[in-house]
């Protein structure tokens, strides 16, 4: 197999006397898809956070990359995310005054390098990279169905919209990696099966994603693996169809432990 | 994964604020009254007072940055005026700088103090932000008040050398004491600063500062690095108010550690804020108001700040937006339905 492009050692995190996460360890592997399951609490948001530098974790190591390792402990998230790890929300977090292109024009951030004297010049350089990078915003908003919306106030957008809206925020930066917070709560089915289609197109595509949910009916049928999260511990991992008859899963999620 | 979601595009760059044109045509008409309103009109005491508006367009444009663009509290924003009047009051007085070699080390200097300012005080936020830069301004006008060595103390400095420029075929000519030229002056300085903002406003860091103010955690996921682009708002409003210092300590020919309290920074913030926090022309607009609206209630002096505060209040009641802002939008973005 090959190396994995995110690889989790023994991660520990606690809020006071909240045990958020307790030796937790995995990794993820280049094009897969993984889902990251567990009940309310079992500290997969916090597991993310920590992933991408929103938090620190008492213990572990967190290694990112295809050639290199970086180590990821102790870097902040606006540095995470150059190394090609980018991130949505649970609780969507937009731009209260922003368009929707201006969203996915903040997302490039990243991949553009004007500063404030090429923008005050107006020179040709910044003129031509803003194009560029509008352009390439207009790209990733009709991928992801939202260029008729493109100038409307984000705040506006029905709610699916505005988690499609995050998605292309994230996926503009250019991701190697992509860790989506319950992308489907909320959405309704027909609204869930387009971002399945979606998440697999991107997939194709060469991304890999590490999905949260707790709806297993989602995850499951997109998932090559899925990692159950249980009190701040994993209590299995392995092929969605096994982990799906894994008494201990079935415990967890029936909370008879 | 590189690029392959550059995908075809539509028409590019249709991307532009909507009413543009509108919009363009009100600051052509602004600035083509303001060219020939001395000549219509010359009358040296009320050109005085818009040339005063005019420096508080130039300082609220600065605070603008920090406060609007980016949502940082700052209240003790006259401490960068006064550090930019000082520099070139000193440049000129000691080294005999004349203004126009003046002017930009003076806008370095407070842009700079801004910048160190930053370094530390950035790392709080809210309320604690607001209390470090109320304190700043402060401690800038204490130190100019007992530096008396340098400063002159509460005396201040006297005979700063007026702005001079040589017109070919006529020589030099000296600014003085007249009202017209000083007039021109700042209009120029107010319309470029004006013109920066907008572009400021509009380009891949202005959009970075606006992240920030709307959502720090989600801005720093997008790749912002916050504190650097805090600090950076924040040398370059710093820098603004420099300028600004340099042309008013020019045209008063004299400066007191009094024109540099904490009032004043509580009504450049009051331009912002009922301009409307963000929108460069809000912002032109709220400072022209709140600049002349002391003259224009000059009958009615002790009520002065009592209207002045009852403006705010009915501002904030109604429209606490300002003038030209977003409306309140925040509450639109989508919180909770997903939440677990
Ligand atoms: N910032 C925080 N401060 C204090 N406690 C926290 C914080 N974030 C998470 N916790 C606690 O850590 C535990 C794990 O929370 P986490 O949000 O990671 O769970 P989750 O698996 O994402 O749950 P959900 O499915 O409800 O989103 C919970 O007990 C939670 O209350
Ligand atoms: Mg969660």
């Amino acid at each position: 197999m090959a190396a994995p492009l995110l690889e989790i050692r023994h991660l520990a995190k606690r809020f006071g006397g909240v045990t958020a996460l307790h030796d937790v360890s995995l990794a993820v592997f280049p094009h897969e898809i993984v889902g990251l399951i567990g009940p309310n609490g079992a500290g997969k948001t916090t597991l993310f956070n920590c992933a991408t530098g929103v938090l620190p974790p008492e213990a572990g190591e967190i290694w990112f990359g295809r050639g290199t390792k970086e180590s990821l402990i102790g870097r902040a998230p606006h540095q995470v995310i150059q190394y090609g790890l980018a991130r949505t929300f649970q609780n969507i977090r937009l731009f209260a005054t922003m368009t929707v292109v201006e969203h996915v024009l903040v997302g490039g951030y990243v991949r553009t390098h004007t500063g404030l004297v090429g923008a005050i010049l107006n020179s040709p350089e910044a003129r031509r990279e803003e194009r560029w990078a509008f352009d390439r915003a207009m790209g990733l908003l009709e991928l992801v169905g939202l260029a008729p919306q493109a100038d409307q106030a984000a705040a506006e957008l029905p709610f699916g919209l505005q988690r499609r809206l995050e998605l292309a925020r994230a996926l503009v930066s250019e991701p190697e990696l992509l860790l989506l917070d319950e992308p489907a709560a909320g959405l309704n089915p027909t609204e869930k099966q387009e971002l399945l289609a979606l998440l697999q197109r991107l997939r194709a595509q060469g991304l890999t994603l590490l999905l949260i949910d707790h709806d297993m009916q989602f995850v499951m049928p997109v998932s090559d693996r899925v990692i159950v999260l249980d009190d701040g511990r994993k209590i299995t991992e392995g092929r969605p169809a096994d982990v799906q008859n894994d008494p201990r899963v079935i415990e967890a999620y029936l909370g008879t432990s | 994964m590189r690029s392959e979601h550059t995908t075809t595009s539509r028409t590019q760059s249709q991307f532009r604020i909507p009413h543009s044109a509108f919009r363009i045509s009100g600051w052509a008409g602004g600035c083509a009254l303001a060219l020939v309103f001395p000549l219509i009109h010359p009358h040296p005491y009320h050109l005085d007072v818009l040339t005063t508006a005019g420096v508080y367009v130039i300082l609220a444009l600065g605070l603008n940055v920090v406060v609007g663009f980016t949502g940082l509290l700052h209240l003790g924003y006259a401490a960068f005026f006064a550090i930019g009047a000082y520099t070139y009051g000193l440049l000129n007085l000691r080294l005999g700088w004349p203004f126009w070699v003046g002017l930009g080390p003076a806008a370095m200097a407070a842009g700079l103090s801004g910048v160190l300012l930053g370094i530390p005080a950035l790392r709080v936020r809210g309320d604690y932000l607001a209390i470090v830069t109320l304190g700043f301004g402060e401690i800038v006008r204490i130190a100019v008040t007992n530096l008396e060595p340098w400063t002159g103390g509460p005396n201040g400095l006297l005979g700063i050398a007026h702005p001079a420029v040589w017109i070919p075929g006529s020589g030099v000519y000296a600014f003085g004491v007249e009202s017209m030229p000083y007039y021109y002056l700042v209009l120029a300085v107010a319309v470029s600063v004006t013109m920066v903002c907008v572009r400021m406003g509009r380009s891949r860091v202005g959009r970075a500062w606006a992240a920030i103010r709307d959502d720090e955690l989600a801005a720093s996921c997008c790749g912002i690095d916050t504190f650097q682009l805090k600090v950076l708002a924040q040398g370059v409003g710093a820098a603004i108010a420099g300028l600004a210092g340099a042309i008013f300590a020019a045209k008063q020919g004299t400066i007191t550690p009094d024109s540099f309290d904490f009032i004043l920074s509580v009504m450049i913030l009051a331009m912002v804020v009922l301009g409307g926090l963000g929108s460069v022309r809000g912002v032109v607009v709220g400072a022209l108001v709140l600049g002349t609206l002391p003259e224009l209630l000059r009958g009615f002096e002790q009520y002065r700040m009592l209207a002045f505060g009852a403006i705010m209040i009915l501002m904030m009641r109604w429209r606490p937006q300002g003038i030209f802002g977003h409306p309140p939008s925040s509450s639109g973005v989508s919180h909770g339905r997903a939440a677990a």
